[in-house]
C-alpha cells in the first residue's frame, strides 16, 4: 500500500525541501522504495540538495505533458538504494500542474510499487502548493519557533483539512505531523524564539521532529548531500528520530535542553551559556 | 388521398382552470366562492373547472358541499381533483368524474407554503436545534458558521480563524480568533470560554478588540462576554467577566 505524503509550510526557507530530502533518504535507507517529487515548478531545488541536478534531463511537467514517460524522468539516487527523485521544471510555470496529470503520475508511481511517495511543497498557498498536498494521505508541515512560520503553518493545516481530496470526499482526514526546524534551545531559553512546547500547542499537534539549528545543514545542501547522511551531527540525529517516528517507533525528544549529550557538548560547548 | 376515418383518438391538453380550496368554514363557504367568482366574471362562466380538493387540511366541510356551493356560484365544474383514495369514496355519488393525481413536493402554492413555513419556524422556537460542535482544532484561515444556533467549541481554535455562531458560543478549550455570537442580531447571545485568547469578540454586531492588557486583568480562568447597554447614553459595550 502506497503512502502519499506531502511535505510543506506556508511560509518560505523553513526547511521544506531540507526535510523532504531527509524524509525520503531516511524511509529508503530503511529499505522502503520511496520516490521524492519537487512540486516547485520554476524554481526547482530538490535536485540540487539531493545532488542528482546534473542528472536530469526529463522533469515533473514533462511527464504530465506527455513528452516523456515517467521512466525516463525518474532519477535514481546515487547516495541510496531505493530513493527516486522526480525533478520540478525550471522553465515552465506552476500552473503546468493540472489535477488530472498529477493523479495520473501518482497513480503511474503507485503501480511501480513505492511504497512512499514524498511531496516537496513550494511555499505560499497558490495553485503549486495545493496540487501537493490535494492526493496526501499525510502530512509534515515544517515551520520554525518563530511566530509568522508558525502562524503560515496553522494555515496550511487548514487548507489541508479543507482542500485535500480526503476532505472533500469525507475519507479519513490526512494525518498531519509537525516538524520543528532551526531549534536552539539556549535562544528558547532565553525567550528570544518559542519553545517547542508553544509551537505544538500553538498548532494543537504532537512533534515529530525537532531539528536542532545547525550550520551542517547549509555544508551539506552545498555539497547536495541530504542532511541525515551527516553521520553523527544532531541534524542528522533529529532526522533519524522523526523518520523512526513516522514508521511508528516511540523515540524521546533530543536536543531541547541546554544540558545536552556529550556530542551536542563537543559540537557547541564553547559557545554556550550555563546553564 | 386516403380518406379521413371517422374516429380518430388524439392526446391533448386543453386549458382548463383549477379551483384550489383549502380549509374552509361551512357558513362563510357560499359567500366567498360567489364573491371570488362574481369578481372573476366572465372568464369563469365560459371556461371549464375543475375543483382541486388537495390542498385541503381538514375535512369540517363535505366535499360535496363545497361542489354543490361551486355549483350554485355558475362554475362550470367538469371534474374533481383529489390527492388520495380516501376522499374518492366519499366523492362517489357526485356524479362528477374524479381525478387522482398526487400533490407533488413544491407544487403547493405559495401561500400554503408560507403558511407551513411558519408553522415550522414556530416549532423550531419551541425546540431549538442542537448546537454545532467544533471537535477538531479551527485553523487560521477557517470560518466555521453555526446558523441558527449556539456553537460548542471542545477544540483548540487558532489566531487568524473566525468562529461566527446565531447563538451563544461556549468554548471548553482555548479559543483564539475572531469569536462572534448573535450574528444575526439576538443581543442575549453571550461568548464564553474556559481560556479567551480571542482577537475580536463580538455580540450581535458590537464588537471588540483584545490586547494582552485587556485579558491580563481577567486571569487565567474562565471568562463571560455579555452586550450590556449604558442606561445613560443608550450605547451599547460588551463587558469581559471573570466567571
Amino acid at each position: 500500500m502506497s503512502k502519499i505524503v506531502v511535505v510543506t509550510s506556508g511560509k518560505g526557507g523553513v526547511g521544506k525541501t531540507t526535510t523532504s530530502a531527509s524524509l525520503a533518504t531516511g524511509l529508503a535507507r530503511r529499505g522502503k522504495k520511496t520516490a521524492v517529487i519537487d512540486f516547485d515548478i520554476g524554481l526547482r531545488n530538490l535536485d540540487l540538495i539531493l545532488g542528482c541536478e546534473r542528472r536530469v534531463v526529463y522533469d515533473f511537467v514533462n511527464v504530465i505533458q506527455g513528452d516523456a514517460k515517467l521512466s525516463q524522468a525518474l532519477v535514481r539516487d546515487k547516495h541510496t538504494e531505493n530513493l527516486s527523485i522526480l525533478a520540478a521544471s525550471q522553465t515552465k510555470d506552476k500552473e503546468s500542474l493540472k489535477e488530472e496529470g498529477v493523479k495520473a503520475v501518482l497513480d503511474e508511481l503507485k503501480d511501480m510499487g513505492f511504497e512512499f511517495i514524498i511531496c516537496d511543497s513550494p511555499a505560499g498557498i497558490e495553485s503549486g502548493a495545493l496540487m501537493a498536498l490535494r492526493f496526501a494521505d499525510e502530512a509534515l508541515v515544517v515551520t520554525n519557533p518563530e511566530v509568522s512560520a508558525v502562524r503560515d503553518a496553522d494555515r496550511m493545516l487548514g487548507l489541508i483539512e479543507a482542500k485535500s481530496i480526503r476532505a472533500e470526499q469525507g475519507l479519513d482526514k490526512v494525518k498531519e505531523h509537525l516538524v520543528i526546524t532551526r531549534y536552539a534551545p539556549m535562544r528558547a531559553d532565553k525567550g528570544e524564539m518559542l519553545a517547542h512546547t508553544d509551537v505544538a500547542e500553538l498548532l494543537s499537534l504532537p512533534i515529530l521532529g525537532l531539528i536542532p539549528e545547525s550550520e551542517q545543514v547549509l555544508d551539506c545542501s552545498n555539497q547536495g548531500v541530504p542532511v541525515i547522511l551527516a553521520n553523527g551531527s544532531p541534524v542528522a540525529l533529529a532526522y533519524d528520530d522523526m523518520v523512526a517516528r513516522f514508521l511508528g517507533e516511540e523515540r524521546p525528544l533530543r536536543f531541547i535542553q541546554l544540558d545536552s549529550p556529550p556530542l551536542w557538548k563537543r559540537l557547541f560547548g564553547g559557545s554556550r551559556v550555563a546553564h | 388521398m386516403k380518406a379521413l376515418r371517422p374516429f380518430e383518438i388524439k392526446g391533448s391538453a386543453l386549458p382548463v382552470l383549477r379551483v384550489v380550496v383549502r380549509d374552509c368554514d361551512p357558513e362563510s363557504l357560499d359567500g366567498e366562492m360567489s364573491s371570488a367568482f362574481a369578481n372573476a366574471q366572465p372568464l369563469l362562466a365560459e371556461a371549464l373547472t375543475v375543483l382541486d380538493l388537495r390542498e385541503r387540511n381538514g375535512d369540517e366541510v363535505a366535499a360535496s358541499e363545497i361542489i354543490g356551493a361551486a355549483r350554485s356560484a355558475g362554475v362550470r365544474l367538469v371534474a374533481v381533483l383529489v390527492g388520495d383514495g380516501g376522499e374518492q369514496i366519499k366523492l362517489a355519488d357526485t356524479g362528477l368524474p374524479i381525478i387522482q393525481v398526487p400533490l407533488v413536493n413544491g407544487e403547493r402554492s405559495l401561500a400554503a407554503k408560507e403558511a407551513s413555513e411558519a408553522a415550522r419556524a414556530k416549532q423550531a422556537a419551541q425546540n431549538p436545534p442542537a448546537p454545532l460542535c467544533l471537535t477538531e482544532p479551527l485553523r487560521s484561515g477557517r470560518r466555521l458558521y453555526a446558523q441558527g444556533r449556539d456553537l460548542l467549541v471542545l477544540a483548540p481554535t487558532s489566531r487568524g480563524c473566525e468562529l461566527i455562531a446565531d447563538g451563544s458560543i461556549y468554548a471548553f478549550c482555548l479559543l483564539r480568533g475572531r469569536v462572534v455570537a448573535g450574528a444575526s442580531g439576538d443581543k442575549e447571545a453571550r461568548i464564553v470560554a474556559t481560556r479567551l485568547d480571542a482577537e475580536l469578540v463580538a455580540i450581535a454586531g458590537a464588537y471588540r478588540t483584545l490586547e494582552a492588557a485587556d485579558l491580563e486583568g481577567l486571569g487565567n480562568g474562565p471568562v463571560s462576554v455579555t452586550l450590556a447597554s449604558e442606561k445613560e447614553e443608550g450605547e451599547e459595550r460588551l463587558v469581559l467577566r471573570a466567571v
